[in-house]
């Protein structure tokens, strides 16, 4: 740790050692206030002025020693850090209660980042190459549009079977080619990308081009599209999809940092890395691969069906390989096998484009540039992924995610 | 010598047109450590490669007591008690030390889904039991290994990797244990210390075989009990150390190219 | 069924396969010499064709140029741009790469396709919706009963065919092919024997490149119409192609190719659907091929050592 005096009496190490969790809340509620106002900024200079801000951080906490304090310290206390994440982010949705499309896009990225966490348990700890994100998100979708047509079922059972399905589709995808090498597996999910899309293009019961109509999703008779206020408030019908988002998010979140630091998760390092020594060490690498794809894309399901219910409709194009491209692109951005790297990731490329128009048209080609440039110089993404130490789980029971 | 620990019989390995084992038969008694020498390419490696299911053998026999463990996977082989070390390091860089150890002995920790994800409690137990364990171990080869066990493997030096290599083979309990040239990229005297620890340890597993690949003479004489030597994929000399230096056979295949 | 279709359905499923299989051979190139999937090879075929097309059109700005001559400086364009493109991205992303985890050259090349494909929707002027491309070799039919074939397509596929035997031919009969040979043999052992490595994987790079680049003019004369997008496609079933066939091998692509173009015109053929399911069936065959061969009909070489 530096002993450089800072020069800003009150970020002195000494101090920030004395009340970690006082720098853990204040750097995490800085960090999402300034999500939250560059998804609310309308003028193009706001948001510039946020990105700027934004990487003027980055450069302080990934270059200056009171960053690196700083970052070791949200490390050492992970599962605080979460827990205050969490609350920041139900903050935000008070605070921008009233707004439509602050809210949408606060969900959106929510729904997203999930999609991403889900992908990094694929890529990142069992190195499976899943090119077809996107295109089972709209499997989701799709599996939510066509139970919702249904009166009888309930939501969250719906919720349920889109994960299922898009769970099971993978797994009958994933299994010829478990017996051979990473490529294979690209080269059949970039294929069921393709042909997901041309058959729901091409088949007029899923509603072709034009796509299907959702009904909103309701629970305990409480209808999400309908609401309009809460006591005394009014708010936005998006608030109650922006609170499920996050929801989900935070389950996702727990339930992959689990897998990750558990016997799972090394099993699931191991087979990456090399396959050969896993197996001589009696590890199955058909078993874990299935195991973190299933739970990828089901997880991704799950995400795509709120996603869908929440819009209302969804509709072929989403699903294309460009699509699920840009997902990659989040997480490799973000850092491989790092969580709140993806968010920030999901926040740049799904937030900035919305809101610079100029830049709308070239996302795609700003981003392949971006992600490339990142492989080549900084593979290891803007957040690199901590290393497992279990250590702070001894005689720690409990502490989770 | 009683029922052998493994008994290899008639193993043969082809790889279109070359023969790299031609009926090779090895036992090895429990408790036992063999010495496996010969010149490059003679089959050593391939005859590991083939115990631990990594090449499928074209004909033959493997048990390992009464287990009929011929071309099985190699995940089965491995939980059937079969740990082994590699020429080259095979770490994982990334990850911490005490990560790359405990996969030698994963295959045989609780791997539920249901009990890893919800009963942390358990797991978190089960978690010390291993570090201390993990940490037992380093400290018998190196101190400093069990000091710094969460820190990534990359970060120490080549011996240090082959410790925690060895270590990953040990942790799980094997009843063989095969070792490929432990003292590759090793001095003389890291490979002496190496051999001791190694030969300190193994008085409390008396039961565990090991095969040991190796090109030191010196080490092959101060450990194995007894030798075998290859040539061209055949077993060309079994015997003592001592027998094996008389021997002119294994002189003009191995040695007396050497020296 | 007539003998008349089903002719001209067999004259489509060779123009399809040869067309594969020219795209398949540099998948099965560069993974030969340097053990990698390069996914932006399918945007090379796209270059290809946009190259040709921009120099046919350039050239026929300038001067009334006879049919002739366009098309040689529209094939000139391709094979020169598409063998520029397959070099640069060898150089600048595959070379430094190829000791990364083998999912980062996969995803920088996919990504390097992306940008080929979006700087030539959004660079060439409306350049996102379909393009004609010109009619540069002579008309005239060929009739045999109730089959006819343009004498322009009987020319693009016999040149396909060519092509496909002269790189069969360069890779097993000349020095460069010897070399190319040698490095995916073993990259080290060449290295000390004395072939300048880098020299070799990157000509195998330009040569792998101008084929499919010459694949994507061929594509433009028959089809007379290309899109930004079209590298997809083709890029997905020239690899699926060449692993079906046999990554790493020479002959195994062709056959791959061929054999993927058949099963594609058969079930257009035998199965009474709407062509609207082309490519969904196509997409279908990929996964179905690759779950029956994973490993390819010739063997994918082992080269890991344990």
């Amino acid at each position: 740790m530096s002993s450089i005096p800072s020069p800003i009496p009150v970020l002195s190490p000494l101090r920030m050692q004395r009340h970690p969790r006082a720098v853990v809340v204040l750097t995490v509620a800085l960090l999402f206030a300034g999500g939250g106002l560059m998804m609310h900024a309308e003028s193009q200079i706001q948001v510039l002025g946020l990105l700027a801000a934004f990487l003027v951080m980055f450069a302080i906490a990934d270059r200056t020693p009171l960053g690196q304090d700083i970052s070791a310290i949200c490390g050492d206390y992970s599962g605080f850090a979460n827990g205050v994440a969490f609350v920041c982010a139900l903050g935000l949705i008070v605070v921008f209660r009233g707004e439509h499309y602050t809210l949408l896009m606060l969900a959106t990225v929510a729904l997203f980042s999930t999609a991403c966490i889900a992908l990094n348990l694929q890529l990142a700890f069992a190195g499976i190459a899943n090119f077809a994100g996107a295109a089972f998100f709209v499997l989701g979708s799709y599996t939510a549009a066509v139970m919702t047509a249904y009166a009888g079922i309930p939501h969250l059972l719906i919720l349920v079977v889109s994960g299922i399905v898009t769970g099971a589709i993978g797994v009958i995808l994933l299994l010829p080619v478990l017996r051979t090498r990473g490529h294979y597996a690209a080269l059949v999910t970039i294929a069921f990308g393709l042909l997901l899309r041309s058959l729901l293009e091409v088949n007029d019961t899923l509603g072709g081009p034009q796509g299907m109509k959702i009904k909103g999703f309701s629970i305990l008779g409480l209808d999400f599209n309908r609401v309009s206020s809460i006591g005394p408030w009014d708010v936005s019908f998006y608030l109650p999809y922006a609170v499920l988002s996050i929801c989900i998010f935070a389950v996702a979140f727990t339930l992959i940092r689990r897998i990750e630091r558990s016997w799972i998760g090394i099993a699931l390092d191991a087979v990456r890395s090399d396959e050969t020594a896993a197996s001589v060490f009696g590890l199955s690498i058909a078993r874990w691969k299935v195991v973190a794809f299933l739970i990828g894309n089901a997880v991704i399901g799950v995400a795509g069906a709120v996603y869908g219910m929440m819009n209302g409709f969804v509709t072929p194009n989403g699903s294309g390989l460009g699509d699920s491209l840009l997902m990659l692109s989040i997480i490799v951005l973000g850092g491989l096998g790092n969580f709140w790297g993806a968010v920030v990731a999901a926040m740049v490329i799904l937030v900035i484009p919305e809101k610079l128009q100029a830049i709308q048209e070239f996302r795609l080609l700003i981003f392949a540039l971006l992600v490339l440039a990142i492989l080549l110089f900084r593979p290891s993404g803007i957040l690199p992924r901590p290393i497992r130490d279990l250590s702070r789980f001894i005689g720690r029971p409990g502490a989770g995610a | 010598m009683n029922a052998p620990l493994l008994a290899c019989g008639g193993l043969t390995m082809r790889f279109d047109g070359l023969v790299a084992l031609d009926g090779l038969d090895i036992e090895v008694g429990k408790g036992e450590t063999v010495g496996l020498v010969g010149p490059n390419g003679s089959g050593k490696t391939t005859f590991f490669n083939v115990v631990t299911g990594l090449y499928k053998p074209s004909a033959g026999s493997v048990r390992l007591d009464a287990r009929d463990l011929f071309a099985k996977p190699p995940q089965m082989i491995g939980r059937a008690g079969v740990a082994r070390t590699f020429q080259r390091s095979r770490l994982m860089l990334d990850q911490s030390v005490f990560d790359n150890i405990v996969v030698g002995a994963l295959c045989r920790l609780d791997l539920g889904l249901f009990s890893n994800l919800f009963r942390r409690r358990r797991w978190c137990d089960e978690l010390g039991g291993m570090v201390d364990r993990a940490r037992a171990l380093a400290h018998r080869f190196n101190p400093v290994i069990a000091d710094r066990l969460f820190q990534p493997a990359g970060s120490f030096t080549m011996i240090d990797r082959r410790r925690i290599e060895i270590c990953r083979a040990l942790i799980g309990a094997p009843r063989l244990l095969l070792l490929d040239e432990p003292s590759a990229g090793m001095t003389h005297d890291e490979t002496r210390q190496l051999m001791d620890d190694l030969l300190a340890f193994r008085q409390e597993m008396p039961d565990l075989a090991v095969i040991l690949v190796e090109h030191e003479m010196d080490v092959i004489r101060r450990v194995s009990d007894r030798c075998v030597v290859l040539n061209f994929g055949r077993k060309i000399f079994e015997g003592t150390f001592d027998a094996l230096i008389a021997n002119p056979d294994v002189q003009t295949a191995y040695l007396g190219v050497s020296q | 069924m007539d003998v008349g279709i089903l002719a001209q359905q067999l004259f489509n499923g060779l123009m399809l396969g040869v067309i594969y299989a020219m795209i398949a051979v540099g998948f099965s190139l560069f993974f030969g010499v340097l053990d990698v999937i390069k996914f932006s090879h399918g945007d090379v075929v796209t270059v290809g064709a946009f190259s040709s097309l921009g120099a046919v059109g350039l050239a026929g700005g300038l001067v009334a140029l006879p049919p002739v001559l366009a098309l040689a400086s529209g094939i000139a364009a391709a094979v020169t741009i598409g063998a520029l493109a397959g070099v640069i991205i060898g150089r600048v992303l595959v070379l430094p790469l190829r000791h990364a985890p083998g999912v980062n050259v996969l995803l920088a090349t996919l990504m390097a396709g992306t940008v080929l494909r979006e700087a030539i929707r959004l660079g060439v002027p409306n350049g996102g919706n379909p393009k004609p491309f010109p009619a540069l070799l002579p008309g005239g039919v060929i009739k045999a009963g109730s089959f006819s074939v343009g004498v322009d397509s009987v020319m693009i596929l016999a040149a396909g065919l060519l092509l496909v035997l002269g790189t069969h031919l360069l890779i097993t009969r000349t020095r460069f092919g010897l070399a190319i040979r040698a490095v995916a043999q073993d990259g080290e052992v060449a290295r000390l024997s004395g072939i300048d490595f880098q020299t070799v994987v990157l000509g195998t790079f330009a040569l792998g490149s101008a084929l499919a680049a010459f694949a994507g003019c061929m594509l433009g004369l028959y089809y007379r119409e290309i899109n930004f997008n079209m590298g997809v496609l083709l890029g997905i079933i020239g690899f699926a192609s060449a692993v079906v066939g046999g990554l790493g091998s020479m002959l195994g692509p062709i056959i791959g190719g061929f054999l993927f173009a058949g099963v594609q015109t058969l079930v257009v053929v035998a199965l009474p659907v709407s062509s609207a399911y082309k490519d969904v069936i196509a997409f279908a065959a990929i996964i179905i091929l690759i779950a029956i061969f994973p490993t390819g009909l010739i063997a994918e070489r082992r080269s890991e050592r344990v």
